[in-house]
């Protein structure tokens, strides 16, 4: 019952908070600001209907930005489900500045395999494991993608989801710029590929894509649900030392108890 | 005018919460759902990327050797045969030596090689607080590598870096766990903007009370038909 | 000769090709490459047909339970007819474009998904008020350190108390990415080991659930 008023009470009063942004948020938006207009960029992902909430709003921001700065965009998918999520209802959703799909960006489908197979297959070998975009019509009809056989002929990999395998397949053989976004929870996990240099930017889950979207301009689900997020972290945190607080005055309790028999 | 979509959306939803409360006849409908519609698109997807992939070039002229290919695929059926199950390992073992490969060659400079560069950090810097925090960090790197490294062992001093590594693991595992609240919270605060939308709200109010209606009900009534 | 075929065969193939990517990998000419890359796209339409894998063994077991009209059997029945429904629409006109695929997928599937991760989130906070206690040291340093950095993932920290947001990342950056680095060696480790271990043969997990022979 908390957790319904901590999350609907912002949705219908909105706080504002003002949203800090974070190291590793302002290093993947100048990545991308320093690079020229019309770079090809890829952006990899396993966004599915499951991980939306979490890893499509840093997508969104991303590809937004993106968008903006009229980079070339070849989306992939590392899941079945990436392809038809993004066209349902991520690039719907995004202002695309009169950029033409076959042109400007192009959704190639999904590789199946595990991650890094599927990864490395698109890095190394993508004319042999990609013969058709997601609507069906040949590559080499498709002017973006021109020239392009490997990642080397990329200027940036964006990888939604886990950092471990883009690291290994994309950043490692390549040395190309990889910015990633991934899971809340996963975040802290990668801080140390950040620090190596291995990353040029990290986006974690809802609260990145809030930093993201402040700093892009515009209002997405990030920024929308950062108040909910604000007041359920708090009411976590409120939980956890009153569960201790009353943890400590019953066992200090029951040894007074003791020490008085 | 009902809105047969929302109307959908919002009962799948709802069927799915009723499982925070007890297991119940929506939820099971609601799994049984998921899963038939889970291996259905996944299925449909895999049909796409064997017709896209190997199809188009065998039937093109492009690449007649896929053939192999999708024999060696189709071979992955025998395993529901216990007489030619052995057959379905061959195409295992061609997908376990390509993942294994992949993720070998370059898990050495990946992980651990530039890891352990990173780890080098300079001891003394003009920041006091950035050399306290570089010294800190080579010396819980130590003890963690030498806690995972070491499990058991004598002397006292062994016993001390062994444990500053694991109060290094557990000031980590916090830090995960705080990562781990943000993603759950994420995932409700997600469902539930989509829920609270003005589109849904009322088919999330009217849909809710006729769900709750119903359980109260089944709770009230199955228990007199139970045998004593 | 048949136990050569079923368990030896497929232990120098898995050992072969992993040996193979490794080695065009550092040795980089091109006729590796080639090799590789048709290599790799085998693998990738082998792991197509994999996918398919858990429609069969669905309809196997619900067909078995629906036969033998175990409890709860009508709702595998509907898991068999809602399956079928969205491979039947999926594979009418081009693959996967079907409206009633697109509708059972953007409007059911989709949000089935999200919900079913999304009850997690009930799950921590019950957790975060009886299970979450402070019993000895090391459950101190856990609790101490998610607390702070839960309030530094939130905006709201920062709002409460300035500290906070810059004692959570210290936690973040300082011991958290020393005992993550020491977790992601350990990692790499495991991988290389896992994966000298295939190479030699010695790893045969993969062939266990499908002949059941040595």
């Amino acid at each position: 019952m908390l957790l319904i008023i901590a999350v609907s009470w912002p949705l219908l009063f909105p706080i504002g908070l003002p949203v800090p942004v974070s190291k590793s948020t302002r290093m993947a938006f100048d990545t991308i600001e320093k690079l020229p207009s019309g770079s090809l960029v890829a952006v990899s992902s396993v966004l599915s209907g499951g991980n939306w909430p979490d890893l499509g709003p840093p997508e969104m921001a991303l590809v937004q930005h993106l968008f903006k700065k009229k980079m070339k965009i070849v989306f992939i998918g590392c899941v079945d489900e990436t392809p038809t999520i993004r066209e349902s209802t991520l690039l719907p959703r995004i202002n695309k500045y009169d950029a033409q799909i076959g042109v400007d960006y192009v959704n190639l489908g999904f590789i199946a395999g595990a991650p890094d197979v599927a990864e490395a297959a698109f890095a190394t070998s993508l004319r042999k494991v990609l013969t058709v975009d997601f609507r069906g019509k040949p590559l080499d009809e498709l002017p973006i993608m021109k020239g392009v056989n490997t990642l080397a002929d990329f200027k940036l990999v964006i990888h939604i989801g886990m950092a471990e395998d883009p690291v290994r397949q994309y950043y490692t053989p390549f040395k190309i710029p990889l910015i990633v976004g991934v899971y809340g929870m996963m975040g802290p996990h990668y801080i140390p590929y950040l620090e190596a240099g291995q990353l040029s930017g990290m986006i974690v889950g809802l609260r990145g894509a809030a930093e993201y979207e402040y700093l892009v301009g515009f209002v997405g689900e990030g920024l929308m649900g950062s108040d909910a997020l604000s007041i359920t972290h708090l009411l976590v945190a409120i939980c956890i030392i009153a569960g201790n607080l009353a943890f400590l005055y019953t066992t200090r309790g029951g040894a007074k108890k003791e020490g008085t028999k | 005018m009902i809105d047969f979509t929302i109307l959908t959306t919002v009962f799948l939803t709802l069927c799915v919460y009723t499982f925070v409360y007890k297991e119940s006849a929506f939820w099971r409908f609601a799994e049984q759902t998921f899963i038939g519609l889970a291996l259905g698109y996944t299925f449909v997807m895999a049909i796409q990327q064997i017709q896209t992939v190997a199809w188009v070039p065998i039937s093109t002229g492009k690449n007649v050797l896929f053939i192999g290919a999708m024999l060696l695929g189709f071979s992955l059926y025998t395993r529901f045969s216990k007489k030619h199950a052995w057959i379905s390992r061959w195409p295992m073992a061609i997908l376990i030596g390509i993942g294994t490969g992949v993720a070998m060659r370059t898990v050495v400079e990946s992980q651990i090689v530039a890891q352990i560069a990173a780890t080098f950090l300079p001891l003394v810097t003009p920041d006091p607080m950035k050399t306290f925090n570089n010294i800190a960090i080579i010396i819980m790197v130590a003890c963690t590598l030498f806690f995972f490294t070491f499990t058991r062992g004598k002397g006292k001093t062994s016993g001390n870096v062994r444990k500053l590594g694991r109060y290094t693991l557990m000031l980590t595992f916090g830090a995960a766990f705080g990562g781990t609240v943000l993603t759950r919270m994420t995932l409700y605060i997600g469902r539930f903007t989509y829920l609270w939308a003005p589109a849904q709200r009322y088919y999330l109010l009217g849909v809710g009370a006729l769900m709750l209606v119903v359980l109260a009900f089944y709770e009230k009534i199955t228990p007199l038909f139970q045998k004593k | 000769m048949s136990t050569f075929y079923r368990s030896q065969v497929p232990l120098i193939i898995a050992s072969l090709l992993a040996a193979f990517m490794i080695v065009e990998f550092f040795l980089d000419w091109a006729v590796l490459r080639t090799i590789s890359s048709d290599i790799q796209s085998w693998g990738v339409v082998i792991s197509a047909f994999a996918l398919g894998l858990g429609v069969v063994t669905l309809t196997r077991n619900n067909v078995g339970i629906i036969r033998r009209r175990e409890k709860n059997w009508p709702y595998y029945l509907w898991c068999l007819i809602i399956m079928f429904t969205m491979i039947g629409s999926g594979l009418i006109g081009p693959l996967g474009k079907h409206p009633v695929f697109l509708w059972l997928y953007n409007n059911a599937f989709i949000h089935l998904s999200s919900t079913m991760y999304s009850i997690l989130a009930f799950f921590i906070t019950t957790a975060a008020v009886r299970a979450f206690r402070a019993r000895n040291i090391d459950a101190a340093l856990v609790l101490v350190s998610g607390v702070f950095v839960i309030m530094t993932l939130a905006p709201i920290g920062a709002t409460i108390w300035s500290g906070i947001p810059l004692i959570g990342q210290w936690f973040l950056d300082v011991p958290n990415m020393a005992g993550m680095r020491g977790i992601i060696i350990g990692i790499g480790l495991g991988v290389l080991t896992l994966g000298i271990r295939t190479i030699l043969g010695y790893e045969r997990a993969h062939l266990a659930g499908s002949g059941g022979e040595k």
